[in-house]
């Protein structure tokens, strides 16, 4: 096999077994890798009774094809299973160096089953596979338990963790490789505490990847690799990071602001933007293995209460959730809040949302006093946040707590009063960073039909919106208008392929842009051996793309799911979006017809089903 | 008339603030034709901080806003 490896270690925690596995190679060539595979390989192998925090969950790692080839922003890995905080089928994906480090050491991905009876870690190195006990780490934040591993293991070595909060099953707790880089969605951090996993480390001895087209590919990387490094907007995203152009997305009304009641604050713009924490705080940039971007930052604060020492430090999101939506302006503050997180080992996105919505709440009536342990909860008070919240909801503590630590969809069913109307999520996972009634309305059609809930990284709708893809071969040449409904539907039919395929090579979305649709089928030529058409490969985006509606439908969703909070939709009352309203209904019912998704079941008919070759599948779900 | 042109986000780099004189009737579009701002860059403009209707025409005093399109995530 090319490219790929063709193995998987399966290990099972209960009876602390580890296996290297085989995985058919008509996998890979129908469901590409990353996401895509770890979706076939839960069907496969999957308890769909299970519980995402019992003992017979599946935690599934995948690699894409491409992890380890010497190409910006091609080596992300993939983390999918049932999720706690959605209870449905799920994934997340990471930079960062875990994935190709996996690859080198001779495996695809690691599927997980079962629960230690002590606290452990996989270690991971060519023929010395094994499970450690990982009681003297157990309790400790993410920094420290890294740093324990590079003491232990070297340098080289490298690891996913979780903190606190994985540890005491916060629903959105997140799996962060080196300190740095988060699988942050959809609260796998939990499944690997439940698991009571604390780590795995991986360490190979060789770089080797081993292409189908050594020389073909070698040519192609030159070449894409050159135009990702000469992009504006790679320099953009290398000098100021991917906050770079917050500023500009306040002006479009794509910053949410105080849990999504307000679209434009023009003062907080400059505050938070990437130019701004550049001059601020920036002392490095970071990348992920082999990327030339390097859009990551590092951050030391010497003074203030949010002073912290020299180390990893927010992107976009993480500024946008705990800086605009908590209605502060405060840059360093976002910066604290963030480093936490990493520790702790939670998603900013969740995190930052789930306090705009308690603060709602609080604001409204629907949280008091005595649900606070007499804390007020008060827009811009930054302090409270990461002195007080931060800490009780990574460590479950009281009431508030405890609440928090379900995520805000959750925490609303728990209190009532109306508090549901506060939310800003899909499918129970709160929306990421980006309005889309000022981002671009087709962000709420994507955010409503992803498999995971609300996201921007399930596909690439957001960039197609502002323009920044250009895919004539498979039909995109629309000039889209964000504001509006036109074209959306058509237009997400192809993101949702795109995504698939993205999110299944694990590829980097600031890096790929550049690549254009017959370099793409060339790239999983040339590296994994597919020979593939582009029709091929856009068979295979759509293929993930339905596998993973069939997983949500076992596990009880239907087209009634596919929704978002009226929050999203509602008109906006200030900033360029104001008044336009969102058309959500009449995108969803035309992206239903375009995908022949079945208006009740929410999945693809049978014969549309059979055409793709899943008609196994099919059975499943049509009597 | 005089309005007055802003770069926001990463148009910062290819223009400074500037208030310019154009002619009556002038469309939104047009002078952003005059702009000759990189085509990788993508930019929408805000006439007064709200999105205009394709043609819409600019008046004397008038805030045009050059946003570019550069989203993180
Ligand atoms: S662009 Fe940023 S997030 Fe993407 S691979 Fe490069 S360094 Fe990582």
């Amino acid at each position: 096999m090319y490219g790929n490896t063709g193995e998987i270690l399966l290990v099972d925690l209960s009876s602390e077994t580890l296996e290297r596995k085989k995985v058919p190679e008509e996998y890979y060539h129908n469901y590409i890798g990353g996401a895509g595979l770890a979706a076939r390989l839960f069907w496969d192998w999957g308890d769909f009774k299970a519980q995402p925090l019992d003992p017979g969950s599946l935690l599934i790692f995948m690699n894409g094809p491409f992890a380890g080839i010497r190409l910006s922003g091609c080596s992300r890995g993939s983390v999918a299973g049932r999720s706690p905080l959605t209870g449905h089928w799920g994934d997340s994906s990471c930079g960062g160096h875990f994935a190709p480090e996996l690859r080198f050491a001779g495996f695809d991905g690691i599927v997980i089953r079962g629960q230690s009876h002590r606290p452990c870690a996989i270690v991971i190195e060519p023929e010395n596979l094994r499970i450690l006990p990982a009681d003297e780490w157990w309790g400790l934040g993410v920094f420290e338990t890294t740093s324990r591993i590079r003491a232990k293991f070297g340098k080289r070595a490298k690891s996913l963790a979780i903190g606190q909060a994985g540890e005491n099953l916060v629903d959105y707790a997140c799996i962060v490789n080196d300190n740095h880089h988060a699988f942050g969605r959809a609260g796998y951090g939990a499944v690997m505490g439940s698991k009571r996993l604390k780590a795995i480390i991986v360490k190979s001895f060789e770089q080797n990847y081993h292409a189908a087209d050594p020389e073909g590919l070698d040519q192609l990387r030159r070449s894409i690799d050159l135009k990702i490094r000469e992009s504006v907007t790679s320099q953009v995203l290398h000098e100021n990071g991917t906050a770079a152009n917050l500023e500009g997305g306040v002006h479009t009304g794509d910053v949410p602001i105080k849990n999504f009641r307000s679209s434009f604050w023009e003062e907080m713009a400059e505050a938070l933007t990437g130019s701004t924490l550049s001059e601020k705080y920036l002392k490095n940039k970071a990348a992920c293995a082999f990327c030339k971007i390097a859009c990551k930052r590092v951050v030391e604060i010497n003074e203030g209460p949010f002073a912290i020492p020299k180390g990893p430090g927010p992107e976009y999101e993480t500024i946008a959730a705990f800086g605009s939506m908590l209605g502060s302006m405060d840059l360093a503050a976002t910066c604290k809040a963030g480093r936490l997180c990493n520790d702790y080992g939670m998603d900013t996105i969740t995190a930052g949302s789930t306090i705009a919505w308690a603060m709602e709440a609080f604001e409204k009536s629907a949280l008091t006093l005595e649900d606070t342990n007499g804390l007020p909860l008060k827009w811009g008070d930054m302090k409270t946040v990461v002195d007080i919240l931060l800490p009780q909801i990574a460590f479950r503590n009281g009431k508030l707590g405890g609440l928090l630590s379900l995520g805000s969809h959750k925490a609303s069913l728990q209190i009532n009063k109306g508090s549901g109307e506060y939310l800003t999520t899909s499918k129970g996972l709160e929306a990421p960073m980006h309005d889309p009634r000022g981002g671009g309305h087709g962000l709420a059609l994507t955010y409503s039909i992803s498999h995971r809930g609300a996201c921007h990284t399930a596909n690439p709708m957001l960039f197609m919106e502002m323009g920044a893809c250009y895919y004539p071969e498979i039909g995109f040449e629309y000039e889209l208008e964000p504001m509006s409904e036109e074209n959306k539907a058509e237009s997400a039919l192809l993101a949702v392929q795109l995504g698939a395929i993205e999110n299944s090579s694990c590829y980097c979305q600031f890096a790929d842009r550049e690549i254009t649709i017959p370099e793409w089928v060339d790239l999983f030529n040339f590296s994994a051996g597919y020979n593939w058409t582009i029709e091929n490969m856009m068979s295979a985006g759509l293929r993930v793309f339905y596998l993973q509606r069939l997983l949500n439908f076992r596990f009880g969703l239907t087209a009634d799911d596919d929704s978002i909070s009226m929050r999203l939709l509602e008109p906006a009352v200030d900033g360029a979006p104001e008044g336009v309203p969102v058309e959500f209904d009449s995108m969803k019912k035309r992206f239903y017809q375009l995908a022949r998704l079945d208006e009740i079941k929410g999945i693809p008919d049978r014969a549309t089903l059979d055409s793709l070759g899943m008609s196994v599948e099919a059975s499943y779900v049509w009597n | 008339m005089k309005i007055t042109i802003i770069p926001v986000g990463s148009v910062k780099t290819f223009m400074n603030e500037t208030i310019v004189n154009v002619p009556a009737g002038i469309s939104y579009e047009d002078i952003l034709k005059s702009l000759k701002l990189p085509k990788s860059l993508r930019t929408i403009a805000l006439v007064n901080n709200k999105r205009p209707n394709a043609k819409q025409v600019i008046h004397d005093g008038d805030e045009l806003k050059i946003v570019s399109l550069i989203m993180g995530g």
